[in-house]
């Protein structure tokens, strides 16, 4: 905790500026007080939470496990496979530079306001750091390492697990460290564009009513769900990786 | 000394460079029998450790055999202990884990090999350090590991690449020995490369000199010193002079 403690101390100046600012500026619906936001947050908590929040994190958690999936089979099956690889590196790699936000209308015209519309949003912002980072950490594995393997007479199978899969283990949560704040940004755009409720939805509905309060309130519960998932990845990585010191 | 358990019978072998092939070994023919510590020295890129992977089975001759244990297989990959130049051994296994790869491999029921590696981490006094990390163990500590590794295939031929040059001298010196006990214990027939001559009197009964390109044969020095050795053999003349006839032999190559 005391390593943390400057960045701390820089968000209670930064919090107590703009508490400050607000109020001498004093037009709530375009700069809200910090204190006004928290309030806000007190008043609807109860729907936020139950409501917005259960959808959002449902948008967040179905998309990231299809990313992980699909992530991580693409990954194997590119480094098992020369043909697939030449196939779809390219593929994935231009993929990224399609406006994925702006393809978001698309999807609201396809899946209409269903959860599914804002879960491909999520899968298609989640699913290049994923792949990229599980393949280049299957390929990472030390040439020396897999020639020994191969003297005590290793088979294909003993080496994807026992050197491939283990070696492509800290790139993988590197890549889940980059897509799992992303799947928030990924189901808040989503809502934005198309849904009925969800934590982005409010937020832009409240933009709407130039309630500034209502705007920032959801914004902090999405900030929050970013660093949990976060911190969840950590532990998860810390678990796995308990060799590295 | 009967036997012999490693047999090249004019093994050609040829490496790919830049669009054409250069030759490396050309009919090479040697024997080392049962029980031999036989050391290869050689300036580097002389074929050392080419032989070696010819032996593993990493590579294969252009012509010619090699018989392991008077067995001629085209696919030799299992059937000899390598243990490699720097201790190669993963990170993320504990030590317990890292001994017992080789049985994995080979199927060893988790019992058994359960049985072999307490045993050996015992008999190589690593003993309470099996659920550490390699990270945790010193340079001398991880070549024991990287040795009981090799032990644990179960072959009868143990391939040693340099592997105490990255120690600094005193833990080298204390490695040597202790190889020696191992050796002198277990009765295994080990091929060691190194390129430190003191080393190779000091551990092996006969010595290949590699100095030749491509190597038609090997020249061979049979070490003049009775065992158990001790370091103060090596002060012995017969033993200085061989020295000296070696090192005059590897100038002559480094000097072409």
């Amino acid at each position: 905790m005391r390593n943390y403690l400057p960045s701390i101390l820089l968000i209670a100046v930064f919090v107590i500026v703009w508490e400050v600012g607000a109020r001498i500026v004093n037009t709530e619906f375009i700069l809200p007080a910090p204190s006004g936001i928290g309030l806000k947050l007190w008043d609807l908590k109860g729907l936020l939470l139950k409501e917005h929040l259960t959808s959002t994190l449902l948008i967040i958690v179905i998309g990231l496990a299809i990313s992980i999936v699909l992530g991580i089979a693409l990954a194997i099956t590119m480094t098992q496979s020369s043909v697939m690889e030449k196939t779809f590196y390219p593929i994935i790699i231009t993929s990224q530079t399609i406006p994925i936000i702006a393809l978001a209308p698309i999807f609201v015209l396809w899946f209409g306001y269903s959860i599914w519309s804002k879960v491909v949003v999520t899968i298609l912002i989640t699913f290049f750091p994923i792949t990229v980072s599980t393949y280049d950490g299957l390929r990472s594995s030390s040439k020396e390492l897999k020639e020994l393997l191969l003297t005590m007479g290793a088979s294909k199978k003993d080496i994807f697990f026992k050197l491939d899969v283990p070696s492509a283990i800290p790139y993988f949560f590197s890549g889940m460290k980059v897509a799992v704040p992303l799947s928030v940004i990924g189901a808040a755009i989503g809502e934005w564009l198309g849904a009925q409720e969800g934590l982005g939805y409010f937020s832009r509905r409240m933009m709407t009513q130039f309630d500034g309060a209502g705007v920032f309130a959801p914004i902090v519960i999405l900030s929050l769900l970013g660093i949990i998932f976060f911190l969840i990845v950590i532990m998860f990585e810390k678990k796995a990786l308990k060799w590295r010191k | 000394m009967s036997k012999a358990v490693l047999e090249f019978k004019d093994v050609s072998f040829q490496y790919q460079e830049a669009d054409k092939s250069v030759d490396l070994l050309d009919s090479l023919h040697f024997r080392v029998f049962d029980g031999e510590f036989i050391s290869i020295i050689g300036a580097s890129g002389s074929g050392k450790s080419t032989l070696f992977r010819l032996i593993t089975g990493l590579e294969q001759p252009v012509s010619g055999s090699i018989h392991i244990n008077g067995e001629q297989r085209p696919n030799r990959l299992g059937s000899v202990g390598y243990m490699p130049q720097q201790d190669l051994l993963m990170p993320w296994r504990t030590i317990y884990e890292n001994a017992v790869l080789p049985l994995e491999i080979k199927g060893v029921s988790k019992q058994d090999a359960h049985q072999q590696v307490v045993k050996g981490l015992k008999e190589f006094g690593l003993s309470g350090y099996e659920q550490n990390y390699p990270s945790d163990l010193s340079g001398g500590m991880k070549q024991r590991v990287s040795f009981l590794r090799a032990v644990l295939s179960g072959s009868n031929i143990l391939l040693l690449d340099e592997p105490f040059s990255a120690l600094d001298a005193m833990t080298k010196l204390s490695m040597q020995e202790w190889l020696l006990a191992q050796w002198e214990k277990r009765g295994q027939t080990i091929l060691f490369i190194t390129h430190d001559v003191n080393e190779a009197l000091f551990l092996s009964d006969r010595i290949f000199i590699l100095t030749e390109r491509p190597v038609k044969q090997l020249k061979e020095a049979v070490v003049p010193m009775n065992r158990p050795r001790t370091l103060s053999g090596l002060h012995a003349p017969e033993v200085t002079k061989m020295k000296e006839q070696l090192i005059e032999q590897l100038r002559e190559r480094i000097s072409l």
